[in-house]
């Protein structure tokens, strides 16, 4: 039960936010914060369940056919991920209430984050592959209206424009690559699924999971939307972009490890994309100037290195991965928060511009040091322990591009920190008039959770036993022992000049802007696939819906034409009419004259013979029915026609005249025209020839006088036999008397016209 | 007799889809009256051309006779024709009221619901 | 039980000649047309539940013993059709009765969505195919009067297309009926079925296929299938929203469904090869979101959409399977409800901005939140994201292209997905986020929670079909299944003929 109120309890607050922050007020997010902080409790309640190896389960039905069924599983991996998401949730709903202060968007915004959290727990703990994708998607929809949350900006429209679409691209490469990967297996449950790496399907499924982690978790080449969607309000970059939902997709193949890993392209594929994303990292860091980008750049560094341990796929590599997501979580969101802090109290983001502000916001910078301590990879950190277990995995897998790559990338990391920290201790900026201390409800969450690294660092053990361990347990592979201080061996040298490194690049970072090469930015080679693809279509479009109806007439009718020799050919549609045929003279002479009616009629070069020819045709026509043994037939026709024409002199003074256009430039439309009558005539001809069987016309012969009391045995079938067709009939007649009716302006001179049938 | 009627059916076709391809709303008009002719007549034909006598039973007997046309298609035509007549005298009201509103008939000016009217770059939806 | 099938024609039919008789007095007229369209939506839900029990409904109509006579017929697919008309037709006829405008509308506006409506349930009943025509003829005739209902300039533009357009489709389909009649001597659907089953186990069926083509291409027409689909972008957009609406919910599934019927009733095998048929489907998904995404201008972009959505439905009865077909039913009730909701939403928000184009919109978001959200809840269900009704209907037609191993199906499809989510951003960005060009336009005026009933109700039955997806796609593989088998359908019209 207590897994259910785990999403309750947020769905339930996210529906009552609008009016819970206009009863509240802005201490509605601090209750919000509270309930949050009991959601925690749950979850360590449930670690200790999943621990001795009982995890809670919940399941029912959703839609069974397709696989999908709300099935959770609290696994210790999926808890340990939970744990971070309703913490620093906590955390920052405390933060909102004070950051967004009275501003009415609060109330909304409050509940779009809560639904957004219910849709990430749904992530970590869905069992079911279909649930987790569902719930995938809500973090993209609810993250696309958090990050337009200030959308009269341009920018932060632009911003969660690309975000959703980039995070859509993988949204649906991750549709494709589950109903793979359930069909390929038929089984939907994460924790039955078997290894699939000798199925046929591996490789697609692996090429769509990457596409779905590499978006979601902003890996090359989709690193450029992260810094874009910087442009939400602060809180909700410190818990989305930073500690949550970009790490979806490290989880996601972190749970495709098991089911993947032992395809051969597993680790040169994420070992490639993530030394390309650090290498992008390392040539961007330098150059960001504003706070929040910079954080952005340093999280995809960081997501880029989990990405990097889980190609290496080795136990002690994923363990190093799951030490580390702990600890990024620990330092990046305080560093997100004390961003937030400096922008709420000076109104400038600006790294260049700010400094000093150590004396003014003593709290907040402490928690920027202690958080960028860790960052920095400094012990007795969280940080530093991760560092030495990825600086190991690295070595231990080997190749030393990807160590050096990788030691790079922790030292930029450092000179990302060393920059957070020039707001604090930078030269004197005259911004520090303005700046003042933030309220303890904005200071709390970022000393809290920037301590909670410290504390994690210095009680190792208590971690391990009771969040890691069990956590890489659950991924399959046998926990390694952590420990803050391993003697002086190779990884601490290798670390210790990972720091030196980045200090000196700090120091050098004037330098070294001038000599890091100007590479097109992700966002720009974004805009111009996507700019080409529309202008294609738009091309496409015009081409295809013109304007012209001549064009759309032309088009149906060729294609029709062609479906239609193309399918005589491939059938086998004989077309052989009897050959004893009586022709008559009476028919013949019809025939004729509707024939060269219709031709007087199509080329006819003004309106008045053209209607002439029109009626001469109706009169050929009745001709042919009367010779043809079809008395009601010529009676309508003749009835009909003369209404026709009756009509068409009535219009005739309205319309203007036409001047056809001379024969000779009419090539293609003759060209179009002779193949039409090419093709009705064919047709005629196939349908004459034999027959399938009796016709159910017989039945009428016989029954007409019997059962329906008629000897008009055409007047039986209209009246009697097929009666609703003549509903029908007089209904269309009524319509278009209406429809006439309106389009001469106005109901009042309606007159139902009455035809016989 | 059906050889003879399936070319005629197939130049009325002609003529009509030639008519429907003009520049002019009217003859556009006259060139669906012409097709609605062109598939009657189909119908028609195609049905067969061999009956004797009209559908109709003759006094005294009691059920049609072999030799007469199948009724039931000339059923389907009268319900054609008078469907074609609805239609042909609303297309008709639709050209007077194309004259009266756009003040010609003109097909190839009659082109502004279809055809894209701004450009994407005047507006901030490009794509960033 | 007999009754129950000829209601939903003579419903439409009575509430309509009563509208026409009403036509002097507008209020008496919106009640009749509303009661009209109550007790149709109450047949519907009755209808279905009987279809659910018996599986199979007929008529005879007059009493006259299939094939001579004209029998009607309800399977599931044709009693979820009747529902999800009835649904949208009802919200349409809500909004029209909510909005601002009290006499917004010419007095033939009821009577004419009565018969549209009318024609439709024909469509859907019929088992006479020369019946169908005389519905469709029906429902032509009314849409043509609907569209021209207003007589501005540009709906006249329009009108002129999409009814030249449209005779042309219907002038195929009688021919094909011709020819059809010519060779199997029977109108009857299920008895043609039986007649071209034999035909091709006799390797006779040559003719009957010629014929098949030409229902297919006039279908494909209304449908609003690549390369047929040309009328649909020309005028869907210049009519009243409500009527855009009526049309989008209804007109191009009335053509969908027909093609079900003739891909699985009445010509057995394959009409024209299933790979045209599914080449077709993935063209019209591609070119219908190209052209979405290259307009700018509310509705012009959600009738490309139309016909994009056509295209998804199209691949589903291509492949013919009963998961596929499942897949393609809920598929059309989905677009029915999903795609009119958009329609209704675009009429309030421009009648709000003031303007379709979208570069003239803005400001919506701040103004009418409530407005935000559901346009939010409908276009994400367009671009198939959970949990709503779009995302079971895309998510079924992605597993059936897998389970057949279609895979250039299935990239086309997500491929496409995209494009609609940037379509419907576009809209979004462009109407609720951005500011109002125009600063000093009061947003607020008119509003009115009582004008957010329909596309409330219609947002409401978008989250019921994604979260109550598991009976409802059950029941949709019901029907796939009954389309699969058509023998269960030619029993119950025939009888023990069979």
């Amino acid at each position: 039960m207590s897994i259910a109120l785990l999403f309750i309890i947020p769905i339930v607050l996210s529906v009552a936010s609008p009016f819970g922050f206009r009863l509240l007020g802005k201490n509605w997010s601090k209750l919000v914060s509270f309930f949050i902080l009991i959601m925690a409790g749950l979850v360590i309640l449930l670690l200790d369940l999943a621990s001795i190896g009982s995890p809670q389960t919940l399941s029912f039905d959703w839609i069974p056919r397709l696989g999908l069924s709300v099935t959770l599983r609290a696994d210790s991996f999926g808890l340990f991920m939970a744990l971070i998401i309703t913490v620093i949730g906590a955390g920052v709903f405390s933060y909102t209430s004070e950051y967004m202060g009275d501003d009415p968007r609060t109330g909304t915004i409050t509940g779009w984050l809560l639904l957004f959290m219910a849709s990430m727990l749904g992530v970590v703990l869905a069992d079911n592959i279909v649930l987790l994708f569902v719930s995938w998607e809500l973090t993209s929809i609810s993250s696309y209206i958090l990050i337009g949350t200030n959308n009269h900006d341009p920018k932060a429209r632009a911003g969660a424009k690309t975000a959703l679409l980039v995070t859509s691209i993988g949204g649906l490469s991750l549709l494709g690559a589950i109903v793979l990967l359930g069909v390929a297996t038929g089984v939907w449950n994460l924790s039955e699924m078997p290894a699939i790496h000798n199925h046929p399907w591996a490789a697609s499924i692996f090429i769509l999971v990457c596409l779905a982690a590499f978006s979601k978790s902003a890996q090359w080449p989709f690193c450029f939307w992260l810094p874009g969607a910087m442009a939400a309000p602060t809180p909700i970059s410190a818990y989305l972009h930073s500690a949550t939902m970009v790490k979806a997709g490290v989880f996601l193949l972190a749970r495709m490890h098991p089911i993947l890993s032992e395809h051969a392209a597993w680790t040169p594929v994420l070992v490639f994309f993530s030394a390309a994303s650090m290498i992008v990292v390392i040539i961007s860091i330098p150059k960001a100037t504003d706070l929040k980008s910079l954080l952005a750049h340093s999280t995809v560094g960081a997501l880029a290195l989990m990405v990097c341990l889980i190609g290496i796929g080795t136990p002690y590599a994923l363990n190093a991965m799951t030490v580390f997501l702990l600890a990024h979580a620990c330092y990046k969101a305080p560093l997100f928060l004390v961003a937030g802090s400096i922008d709420h109290a000076v109104h400038n983001r600006d790294i260049n511009a700010l400094g000093g502000l150590a004396k003014k916001m003593p709290y907040t910078m402490l928690s920027a040091c202690i958080a960028g301590i860790s960052m920095a990879g400094i012990p007795p950190m969280l940080g530093f322990a991760a560092k030495e277990m990825i600086l190991e995995a690295g070595l231990s897998y080997a190749p030393w591009l990807i160590t050096l790559i990788t030691i790079l990338a922790t030292a930029f990391v450092m000179v990302a920190c060393c920059v957070v920290l020039i707001p604090a201790f930078g030269k004197n900026s005259c911004l520090v008039e303005k700046a003042h201390e933030s309220p303890w409800s904005m200071l709390a969450p970022m000393l809290l959770i920037g301590i909670i690294g410290l504390a994690c660092g210095l009680r190792l053990e208590m971690i391990e036993n009771h969040l890691v361990s069990p956590a890489v347990i659950s991924l399959g592979v046998k926990p390694a022992g952590l420990g803050l201080w391993h003697g002086f061996t190779l990884y601490l040298a290798l670390s210790s000049l990972a720091v030196l490194a980045g200090w000196l690049a700090y120091t050098q970072r004037q330098a070294l802007y001038k000599i890091i090469p100007v590479l097109p930015s992700g966002a720009v080679i974004h805009e111009v696939i996507w700019n080409t693809v529309l202008s294609f279509g738009r091309s496409l479009t015009q081409i295809i819906q013109n304007g012209s109806l001549t064009s759309y007439l032309g088009t149906t009718i060729i294609v029709t034409c062609a479906l239609i020799f193309y399918a005589w050919v491939q059938v086998d549609a004989p077309v052989r009419p009897s050959l004893v045929q009586k022709i008559t003279l009476a028919e013949l002479s019809a025939g004729l004259l509707i024939m060269a009616s219709s031709l007087a009629t199509a080329f006819a070069r003004k309106r008045l013979p053209a209607i002439a020819g029109l009626g001469a045709m109706g009169m050929g026509m009745t001709l042919f029915f009367i010779v043809s043994q079809a008395p009601d037939l010529a009676l309508t026709q003749f009835l009909v026609e003369i209404l026709s024409v009756v009509l068409l002199v009535v219009a005739f003074r309205h319309l203007p005249d036409f001047v056809g256009e001379p024969i000779k430039i009419q090539s293609g439309r003759l060209i179009i025209s002779a193949l039409t009558g090419l093709t009705m005539m064919v047709l005629t001809l196939v349908a004459l020839s034999t027959e399938y069987g009796d016709r159910v016309s017989l039945w009428y012969g016989l029954n007409a006088l019997r059962q329906g009391h008629g000897a008009n045995v055409v007047n039986v079938i209209l009246v009697d036999f097929r009666a609703l067709d003549t509903l029908g009939e007089i209904t269309v007649l009524s319509i278009a008397a209406l429809g006439v009716g309106v389009l001469m302006g106005g109901l009042k001179q309606i007159k139902t016209k009455k035809e016989p049938t | 007799m059906e050889i003879i009627m399936s070319i005629v059916i197939g130049v009325c076709y002609a003529c009509a889809v030639f008519l429907l391809l003009q520049k002019r709303l009217l003859q556009i008009v006259l060139g669906i009256a012409l097709l609605g002719h062109s598939t009657n007549l189909l119908i028609f034909v195609a049905s067969g051309l061999h009956g004797n006598s009209v559908p109709i039973i003759q006094n005294g007997l009691k059920e049609l006779p072999l030799i007469a046309v199948d009724p039931l298609p000339q059923a389907l035509i009268l319900t054609a024709i008078v469907i074609g007549l609805a239609l042909f005298g609303f297309s008709l009201a639709l050209a007077y009221r194309c004259v009266a509103v756009l003040g010609h008939d003109d097909i190839d000016q009659i082109t502004h619901t279809d055809t894209l009217d701004d450009p994407i770059s005047k507006v901030d939806s490009k794509v960033s | 039980m007999s009754n129950l099938l000829t209601l939903p024609l003579l419903v439409p039919l009575i509430s309509a000649t009563f509208g026409i008789l009403a036509r002097q007095h507008a209020n008496v007229q919106r009640w009749i047309s509303l009661a009209g369209i109550s007790v149709y939506l109450a047949i519907g839900f009755i209808l279905i539940s009987h279809v659910l029990d018996q599986s199979y409904l007929t008529a005879q109509v007059g009493g006259w013993q299939a094939p001579y006579g004209i029998t009607l017929v309800a399977d599931l697919l044709s009693a979820i059709m009747i529902l999800f008309t009835g649904l949208i037709v009802f919200s349409v006829l809500l909004y029209s009765l909510m909005t601002s405008k009290p006499c917004g509308f010419s007095p033939a506006f009821h009577p004419l969505v009565h018969f549209l409506l009318m024609g439709a349930s024909g469509a859907f009943l019929t088992g006479d195919i020369f019946n169908l025509y005389v519905c469709f003829e029906i429902m032509l005739m009314s849409s043509f009067a609907l569209m021209t209902l207003e007589g501005k300039a540009e709906q006249t533009e329009g009108a002129v297309k999409y009814v030249v357009l449209n005779l042309l489709s219907s002038a195929i389909f009688l021919a094909g009926l011709g020819l059809l009649y010519a060779k199997v001597g029977s109108l009857n659907m299920a008895d043609i079925s039986v007649i071209s089953q034999q035909a091709v186990a006799d390797e006779k069926v040559g003719p009957i296929r010629l014929a098949g083509l030409l229902f297919f291409v006039s279908f494909s027409v209304k449908a609003g299938m690549f390369p047929f689909f040309f009328w649909l972008p020309a005028s869907y957009h210049t009519p009243s929203p409500p009527v855009s609406a009526l049309f989008s919910g209804i007109l191009t599934k009335v053509g969908v469904y027909a093609l079900i019927r003739l891909h699985t009733l009445v010509m057995p095998g394959e009409v024209l090869g299933y790979k045209l048929l599914l080449t077709m489907g993935v063209a019209t998904m591609l070119i219908g979101v190209f052209g979405a995404a290259s307009q700018m201008h509310i509705r012009r972009i959600l009738s490309f959409h139309i016909i994009s959505q056509i295209g998804y439905i199209v691949v589903g009865i291509a492949i013919k399977t009963p998961l596929a077909l499942a897949s393609a039913i809920f598929f059309i009730g989905h677009n029915i409800i999903s795609k009119g909701n958009l329609f209704l939403v675009a009429g309030l928000a421009s009648d709000i901005v003031g303007s379709e184009k979208l570069h003239k919109t803005g400001g919506m978001w701040k103004a009418w939140p409530q407005l935000g959200i559901i346009y939010l809840i409908s276009a994400f269900s367009l671009a198939g994201f959970p949990p709503l009704s779009g995302f079971v209907a895309k998510f079924s037609i992605v597993w059936a292209t897998v389970e057949s191993q279609l895979w250039w199906v299935m990239a086309a499809a997500i491929f496409t997905g995209l494009f609609t989510l940037y379509s419907m951003m576009k809209i979004w960005v462009e109407v609720f986020w951005k500011d109002h060009p125009d600063p000093d336009r009061d947003l607020t005026l008119g509003k009115n929670s009582r004008r957010l009933m329909p596309v409330s109700l219609l947002a409401g039955i978008i989250i019921f079909l994604g979260l109550g997806g598991g009976p409802l796609f059950d029941i949709c593989l019901r029907a796939g299944e009954q389309l699969v088998n058509p023998a269960g359908y030619i029993q119950a019209v025939l009888g023990e003929i069979t």
